[in-house]
């Protein structure tokens, strides 16, 4: 077909119509859009937009758990650092009642008797330490049912080896239990082993006291270990938390621009998408009223 | 020389022809908003000497008047074709966008309420019991199996849904074919009609209209064309085979299963109603339904079952590496992980999908929670599970392939279907720039009926005057 073709009333008046209702829709989605306040309500509205969405809706939620473990993890090395204190100044304690023992020698059995009773009051402090918890789990007892990680009668380490990790970041899990037999020692170099041995000596062979004391040394070295072990991992954790609560920021950020509606432009456009259905309106009401009809007798 | 009274015949005809427009313009008026009214339009011949020579007589008068030799109906055969073709597409395409738009509203992505927010949730629930202070505590436990429980459930929804989407296309589609088949018979009657008329020298327009009417619904719903026969009959053809053939129609049938899980080797088709062979229905709104039903909606409900199946094997395979809560410890006894989750009927043959995964734990101690036997509180195979959410091929990344593949498909179809849309209209205008009646043109032609009556009248009037100035002359 070339050349203008022949124009009807009847056509005339679906092509006005058409127009009305293309208008019309357009209005009706940015109303929608605006109510609504998402730009994406179905995943044709926006294909790429719709899996970032979902990627960074997974991505908030993943880290929420990240930094939810976090917390727990970090509370757990609280705990255990507290603990780690209590006992290091407990065992500072019996080191310089030992010393005393020590220079006191054989002259003053009363005092070293006198000494060694305290040294077995400090020892229960010690098993209270070394028991320490975290809502009910021995910090020091690995992955145990049991509310100890020492028997507060033999002394023995009664946890396990297992492990407690939190993951605190994608491919990032710190552990926060501190191992019991690591911390406080093992076999004859075992905490409450020298603790016992440094009663009995005290109380009847202060000449075995040097060697108490260096096997004593040992066992502080190794709780100060621990306690810097113990920091580190806290800061790795609050670090890694840091991060997950800049992730939920970001990926929230990133969600609300993609499915966000820019209620300034969104709102300027509803207005013109108003006026040129009014235009629209306006035009067919014109055009339709033309006929010969209104120019016959 | 011509009769004395030739002239007012000739007046008469001018007349008659004249009353005659006058009336199809009322006709075309009548029916200016008519759907599928074709205007007409009185064809005239001016009737002058006979053809045969003559010798000995000559003809000298002015001519014989004006003879109405029939209504033509206006239409343009080959826009009507383009018509019916861009229909068929356009209801093709209409129909797989509004499968695609049925679809992404089973999934209601992206949302809170979403298949994918229930697996990260379910996820975060398996977080929630490796990372708690207590990983044998049953309450996190418990709300782990509820977690996965919200996942199943919606999985079991998007598939009935689907399915449900799935029958009620079928229903469609046997009611459509139903509606085709008294549609052909119509025509084959009207086309009998026309013939009737036209071999009688009757003219059939107004049958013609709503034959051809009805031959447009059929390319909406079936894709059909029409080819014009002998005597004004059309024949309609669905894939170059005859649907009606002049005076006959040919009836069709629906074959195929009722159940959108048992596809192979039954799918839905059309077959013709007299040896059941299929039919090749690419467009229309019966092959939009058929594309639906045998291509779009299992191609989705395949992908959903990839991501049941793979939930579960992947969870699975990493539950079965852990221990339960058994304080005994002993493997043999209840230590061992075993399926978290599972087909309905319990077998471990069956292939997991979307409408049969099931939690197979029901007692949140077997929940195996740790990497070694005893009862003890290591949630690390829990944390384990967790940490796999975001595997490369795991269900997420599956599902979030689905939902994007979907809005992509429903997206391409909606830009289609606009296209076709336009198509469509542009052809549909195409046949009204031709056959549509235009008032005012109506109105114009009106005045001129009028006036040429008015003359032929006054025509009329004069020769009777001279005549009768005669008739007074001769009385004298």
């Amino acid at each position: 077909m070339t050349g203008i073709s022949r124009v009807t009333y009847t056509s005339l008046a679906a092509s006005s119509l058409r127009g009305i209702q293309g208008n019309l829709e357009r209005y009706s989605q940015s109303q929608a859009r605006l109510s609504s306040g998402t730009t994406i309500s179905k995943p044709s509205d926006n294909p790429t937009g719709t899996v970032n969405s979902m990627t960074f809706r997974a991505d908030i939620a993943k880290n929420k758990q990240y930094s939810a473990n976090g917390d727990d993890g970090g509370a757990w090395l609280a705990r255990t650092d507290s603990a780690l204190q209590d006992v290091d100044d407990q065992l500072n304690t019996v080191k310089n009642l030992a010393l005393q023992g020590r220079s006191t020698g054989n002259s003053d059995a009363t005092a070293r008797n006198a000494l060694a009773a305290q040294v077995d009051q400090l020892r229960n402090g010690l098993i209270d330490s070394a028991n320490a918890t975290y809502l009910g789990r021995p910090v020091f007892g690995g992955t145990t049912t049991g509310t100890i990680a020492f028997d507060p009668t033999t002394g023995a380490y009664v946890g396990d080896t297992g492990s407690v990790n939190r993951t605190v970041g994608k491919g990032d899990s710190v552990r926060v239990d501190t191992p019991g037999e690591t911390t406080f020692g093992s076999g004859p170099d075992q905490l409450f082993k020298v603790i016992d041995d440094i009663s009995t000596h005290l109380k009847s062979d202060p000449t075995s006291l040097d060697a108490d004391l260096a096997r004593l040394d040992k066992v502080i070295n190794g709780v100060r270990q621990a306690q810097s072990d113990v920091g580190a991992r806290t800061n790795r954790v609050e670090a890694l938390q840091t991060t997950a609560k800049a992730r939920i920021d970001a990926s929230s950020k990133a969600q609300g621009e993609i499915e966000g509606v820019d209620i300034p432009a969104e709102t300027i456009n509803l207005s013109m998408q108003q006026v040129s259905y009014q235009a629209a309106l306006s035009t067919a009401s014109k055009v339709l009223q033309l006929s010969l009809n209104n120019f016959l007798r | 020389m011509g009769s004395t009274f030739g002239g007012i015949n000739t007046a008469y005809t001018g007349l008659v022809a004249q009353r005659r427009a006058l009336e199809v313009t009322g006709q075309n008026v009548a029916n200016a908003n008519t759907p599928g009214y074709s205007r007409q339009r009185v064809t005239m011949q001016s009737q002058g000497a006979g053809v045969q020579p003559a010798v000995y007589s000559r003809y000298e008068g002015a001519g014989d008047g004006v003879a109405v030799t029939g209504v033509e109906r206006i239409t343009d055969g080959f826009q009507v074709a383009r018509q019916q073709v861009e229909h068929g597409n356009y209801s093709a395409a209409d129909t797989h966008a509004a499968t695609l738009k049925d679809i992404e509203g089973t999934f209601a992505e992206p949302s809170e309420n979403g298949i994918q927010e229930s697996m990260q949730d379910l996820y975060n629930a398996f977080a929630a019991v490796g990372e708690s202070a207590d990983p044998s505590a049953s309450g996190p436990r418990a709300t782990l199996l509820q977690a996965a429980q919200g996942v199943t459930d919606k999985l079991h929804d998007a598939s009935t849904n689907l399915d449900q989407q799935w029958s009620t296309m079928r229903t469609t589609l046997d009611n459509s074919v139903a509606e085709i088949n008294t549609t052909t018979q119509t025509i084959a009657d009207l086309n009998l009609a026309i013939k009737r008329n036209t071999q009688a020298g009757v003219p059939a327009n107004e049958l013609a209209d709503r034959r051809d009417q009805l031959v447009l619904k059929l390319s909406d719903s079936i894709g059909a064309v029409g080819r014009p026969g002998e005597d004004g009959v059309v024949d309609v053809l669905v894939g170059g085979s005859p649907l009606v053939s002049g005076v006959s129609a040919s009836a069709l049938s629906v074959k195929g299963n009722t159940n959108p899980n048992q596809l192979p080797p039954d799918p839905p088709r059309v077959t013709w109603g007299m040896d059941g062979t299929s039919l090749s229905v690419t467009t229309g709104t019966v092959g939009g339904l058929l594309t639906g039903m045998n291509k779009t909606i299992p191609s989705y409900k395949s992908s959903l079952d990839s991501v049941a199946a793979s939930l579960a094997s992947t969870v699975n395979a990493i539950h079965r590496t852990g221990y339960d809560t058994d304080p005994t410890g002993d493997p043999a006894t209840g230590g061992e992980g075993r399926d978290f989750f599972g087909p309905a009927d319990g077998t471990t043959t069956t292939p997991v999908t979307a409408a049969n995964i099931t939690v197979r734990i029901t007692d949140p101690a077997k929940i195996a929670a740790s990497a070694t036997p005893g009862g003890n509180k290591d949630g690390s195979v829990m944390s384990l599970i967790a940490n796999a959410s975001d595997a490369a091929d795991g269900p997420m990344a599956s599902y979030k392939s689905l939902i994007g593949n979907l809005g992509v498909e429903s997206q391409t179809a909606q830009t289609r279907l606009t296209t076709r849309k336009d198509v469509a209209t542009k052809a549909d205008e195409a046949v009204g720039s031709t056959s549509g009646v235009d008032t005012d043109e109506e109105l114009t032609n009106l005045l001129g009926f009028q006036r040429a009556y008015e003359s032929a009248a006054k025509i009329l009037s004069t020769l009777d005057s001279s005549i009768e100035t005669i008739i007074n002359m001769v009385r004298g």
